[in-house]
């Protein structure tokens, strides 16, 4: 084939216009240029696909067809929209309620022994070494408590906000780990836990080893998830989904990062609400469209909402710490 | 937050618009880039992508089980460029605001139509792309790297690696035959038997 580098020149836009009109036409002759032509044009394509977008370039995008579905969705009624609220105060209503009920039970039970608490305060993370020498780390705004038979006849821990644990092998006394409803059980491993009280989901994240998740009331829930794979369990429908997943983002705050894949930004603010201990005034929920990408190690509370503010289209305000109320930052 | 295409459908199904976000996020640059190879103007390859997530939100609660999200709105995206451009009317409008080369953008068209894009996965494109592209001779790689995605000329190319325009076409020539090969699940069918004498 004569014209292959021809072909390819065209394709890689290396040809001037007088001679493409030729190259062109040529193609048009000869069915054997063309399935050339095809293949390798569709392959340069999809070669283009790869390419990364800058984020900003997406949010820009993604402006355009949010303003097209928000004005076709005005049309809709307003019931609708205050029908929506009602569900989640009900549904907000009815897990206290369950939760309050679970504490009391509790106590029935476990009156006779003491409890130890260790405590991450916001702002926090915390390195902690249990009775059994297991190793926990303890990011913002967590508490771990364990009772006063642990490590002897036990190896309970019951957990509120989010814990790496490494765990010291023993096959004799497994390791529970009570979240709300879910219970995580491992002889040995390594793991994350994510059950911060205002958190719909209790997350559970295995790095190494095996660990098993139980439900504290219904026996027949039973799962198992393998290293690298993440369980998330919703507390209000008991629903288990079990995907695979990047241990690195999610256990950098132990290093003190804070990595954001496809965050919805409620969760974003949640975050950094832990890690600065500030308040956040949500004045537009225009923010909380928005998906948040992005990978911080040592950058400051300022700088992130710079980015945010830049990739996000959110802007912010910042109210200082003053006579011990906290740092507020208004977002619009 | 980490979600497979099986919980983004059943919370897109819900109306939840994180979900469609994840998936405008995780699918827009790729089909951007794509079309934009066969329609070279990039508002017309913006709004013909966005027209296919906009469709997607409104079919949303249509959708089957084992939706694959990227063949979905490729094929509508293809679709659009297919029977939209091919409209005369716009197609005029299109010609008189912009120079582009007709018969190209037309034959460039008919390849577009050609792909079957039912199949499309494009984390498993992206993954062959990374592991050829890896697997490259070093120099090879390195005239792709530029040619491909810093879109210089292959003039340019050859100044700055200090070899000769022909080298650099051979060097394309081998890298996108290679490319071919393994993309070959992802290419049109050939109705004839077609020997490749490359």
């Amino acid at each position: 084939m004569n014209n292959l580098d021809d072909i390819l020149n065209l394709i890689t836009n290396n040809l001037a216009p007088d001679q493409k009109e030729e190259v062109l036409s040529s193609i048009k002759e000869d069915l054997e240029s063309e399935n050339l032509y095809r293949k390798a044009k569709i392959t340069w394509a999809l070669m283009a696909s790869t390419q990364k977008m800058p984020d900003y370039e997406i949010e820009k995008s993604y402006g355009n067809i949010h303003a097209r579905i928000s004005s076709q969705a005005n049309q809709r009624s307003i019931f609708f929209k205050y029908f929506k609220y009602a569900a989640v105060v009900f549904a907000m209503v009815g897990m206290s309620a369950t939760m309050f009920y679970m504490g009391r039970q509790n106590t029935g039970f476990t009156h006779a022994l003491k409890y130890t608490s260790v405590v991450a305060d916001k702002g926090q993370v915390s390195k902690v070494i249990l009775p059994d020498s297991s190793v926990v780390w303890l990011n913002s705004g967590t508490t771990l408590s364990y009772n006063s038979s642990y490590s002897q006849n036990n190896r309970d821990l019951s957990l509120s906000g989010e814990a790496f644990l490494e765990v010291r092998k023993n096959t004799q006394l497994p390791l529970v780990v009570t979240s709300g409803k879910l219970m995580v059980k491992v002889l040995g491993t390594r793991f994350d836990v994510k059950a911060y009280p205002d958190d719909k989901e209790i997350k559970v994240l295995l790095e190494s080893g095996k660990v098993e998740l139980l439900h504290t009331s219904d026996k027949s829930f039973r799962y198992k998830i393998d290293p690298g794979q993440m369980a998330s369990f919703d507390q209000q429908s008991n629903k288990m989904n079990i995907c695979t997943t990047n241990v690195q983002v999610f256990s950098g705050w132990k290093k003190g990062e804070l990595n954001f894949v496809d965050t919805p930004m409620s969760e974003v603010l949640k975050s950094l609400k832990r890690k600065f201990d500030v308040v956040f005034e949500v004045n537009s929920s225009k923010v909380y469209r928005s998906v948040f990408n992005a990978n911080f190690k040592n950058e400051s509370l300022k700088e992130i909402l710079d980015y945010i503010q830049y990739t996000c289209q959110i802007s912010y305000t910042i109210i200082p710490e003053k006579n011990g109320v906290k740092t507020k930052i208004i977002l619009n | 937050m980490f979600l497979n295409d099986q919980d983004l459908l059943w919370r897109l199904k819900r109306d939840d618009e994180i979900a469609f976000k994840v998936i405008f996020n995780k699918y827009y640059p790729q089909l951007y880039y794509f079309i934009l190879e066969f329609v070279p103007l990039k508002d017309i390859a913006e709004n013909i992508v966005q027209d296919s997530f906009f469709t997607l939100w409104n079919k949303r609660h249509e959708l089957t089980e084992n939706t694959n999200f990227g063949a979905y709105l490729f094929t509508l995206a293809k679709n659009n460029c297919l029977y939209r451009i091919r409209d005369m009317r716009y197609k005029k409008k299109l010609f008189a605001d912009f120079p582009i080369d007709n018969v190209e953008f037309q034959t460039n068209l008919d390849v577009l139509s050609s792909i079957d894009s039912s199949n499309y996965t494009f984390e498993e494109i992206e993954h062959i792309i990374q592991r050829t592209l890896n697997e490259l001779p070093p120099q090879c790689k390195k005239v792709f790297m530029l040619s491909r995605f810093e879109e210089k000329k292959n003039k340019e190319i050859a100044e700055e690696l200090n070899i000769s325009v022909k080298v650099v076409e051979k060097h394309i020539t081998k890298g996108l035959k290679i490319f071919r090969i393994a993309l070959k699940d992802y290419l049109p069918l050939v109705a004839y038997l077609f020997i490749e004498n490359i």
